[in-house]
């Protein structure tokens, strides 16, 4: 036990990371156990999604609509920070509802994946690899509207597209089809 | 009433290690009798292995070379245990899905290279604790330090892909996985704190595994029980007349978006 009390601070951070991923283990433990809860689907926002709702995202998130406004007459930088500011909750507001049908129809894939009788890893990875994709894109729309808040020259920065986040969604519905009336098929 | 000097840490351990023993062979026998050991045989052969192996042990006597050989000669062996276990806890996860069986596979895989090349990093704070009293143990210890920590990596990849997908497991499989997780986490810590103090706190580290080990048996002991048989986690993904209508809704979309952007 002396040989222990000798070193305290070895010891303390030990203790800390022990305790640090003994929660850890304690969280994907109970995470596991209600699986079946939190798979719950919300059908609603399933059945909803159509990703021509979100053909506005790329003109709202473009340039033209700013430099057609910054060559009107009587054109004032107040007048263009607040269309800015604007146009940047609009689309806010269209990505966190993007986000969240994605994570609906993804769950909905994954778990259709999951009960497939027969194998299917390509399928698998490329969800996984959809998945990745829309978070990485969403990150940087997101960035980017976040920068554009900032007093910086944003300009300069490559303009991001939200096609990709569009596509996802869309691939990812088209995949829920096709699965589903596979199980349907074989049912 | 035991004399006032029998609480000292060798007869904790000792008396934790009887413990251990008990429990151990008990589950291990109720898992042989009651046919579950066909399907957790690894599990079932280590409680018997590591119970027998303590038994073994006590009978020899401390501190000389056949102690040290026996010792030595079981340490491959059980490290196969550890790595036989992780790989059934994977197997029972992941029986009742065939869709998701080989990029589990390819997760698992990847996931040990990525374990083996952490743990190698890691490996530097033990090294850095420089020469020991007993080289030849401190080399064993950092080894089966490794060992634990990279099964300890993997079940949380493990964990991770589980989560991912999501998997429904049977009861005892998650309990198989949760106490494997913890067992291999404790041990990887306790070894670490050795590695890093020195063979002087064996005494300590070795009893608080013990207790370790003794909680995860005994919650094995009384949670796993017999399973139904049948496809365990799964449950039907879809509610028909909710999938036939969104099977329609989903038609009728897509044949938008095929004929192309509107204006």
């Amino acid at each position: 036990m002396q040989a222990l009390l000798a070193h305290p601070n070895v010891v303390a951070a030990v203790v800390a990371l022990s305790a640090l991923l003994l929660a850890a283990a304690v969280w994907g433990h109970r995470r596991l156990r209600t699986a079946h809860v939190r798979q719950q689907i919300d059908w609603k926002t399933v059945q909803s999604f159509n990703g021509e709702y979100y053909r506005p995202l790329e003109r709202i998130l473009g340039e033209d609509d700013q430099r057609f406004l910054e060559r009107l007459p009587g054109y004032q930088p107040e007048i263009g920070g607040e269309f800015r500011k604007q146009r940047r909750e609009i689309a806010s507001r269209y990505l966190d509802r993007l986000e969240r049908e994605f994570r609906q129809l993804h769950l909905l894939a994954r778990t259709l994946v999951r009960d497939l009788e027969h194998d299917r890893p390509e399928l698998a990875v490329a969800l996984v690899r959809s998945g990745a994709e829309f978070r990485w894109n969403l990150w940087k729309v997101r960035l980017r509207l976040t920068l554009a808040a900032l007093p910086l020259p944003v300009s300069a920065l490559r303009p991001v597209s939200p096609r990709g986040l569009v596509e996802a969604a869309v691939w990812t519905q088209a995949q829920i089809r096709v699965l589903h009336a596979q199980a349907a098929a074989s049912a | 009433m035991p004399p006032e000097d029998f609480w000292n840490w060798a007869n904790l351990s000792r008396l934790l290690e009887g413990c251990y023993v008990a429990v151990s062979l008990a589950l291990a026998a109720r898992l042989l009798r009651n046919g579950m050991s066909r399907r957790y045989g690894v599990l079932t052969a280590f409680l018997a292995f590591s119970a027998l192996t303590l038994i073994g042990f006590y009978f020899l006597p401390r501190r000389t070379n056949l102690y040290a050989q026996v010792y030595f000669a079981l340490v491959p062996l059980n490290w196969g245990f550890y790595f036989a276990l992780a790989y059934e806890a994977y197997r029972r996860a992941l029986e009742d899905h065939p869709g998701i069986a080989t990029a589990g596979r390819w997760v698992v895989s990847g996931g040990l290279v990525l374990a083996v090349l952490a743990t190698s990093v890691t490996l530097l704070v033990d090294l850095s604790a420089g020469t020991q009293r007993f080289p030849v143990l401190f080399a064993v210890h950092v080894a089966e330090r490794a060992v634990a920590t990279t099964i300890t990596l993997l079940l949380a990849v493990l964990t991770g892909f589980l989560l991912y997908f999501p998997v429904l497991l049977r009861r005892n499989s998650l309990l198989l996985v949760t106490g494997l997780t913890l067992y291999f986490l404790g041990k990887a810590l306790l070894l670490l704190l050795r590695n890093l103090l020195g063979p002087a706190t064996v005494e300590v580290l070795s009893t608080v595994n013990q207790g370790l080990n003794l909680v995860i048996v005994s919650l094995w002991f009384l949670r796993i029980a017999p399973e139904i048989p049948g496809p365990g986690g799964r449950r039907p993904t879809v509610p028909n007349e909710q999938a036939e209508e969104m099977l329609r809704r989903l038609g009728r979309l897509n044949e938008v978006l095929t004929r192309g952007p509107g204006r």
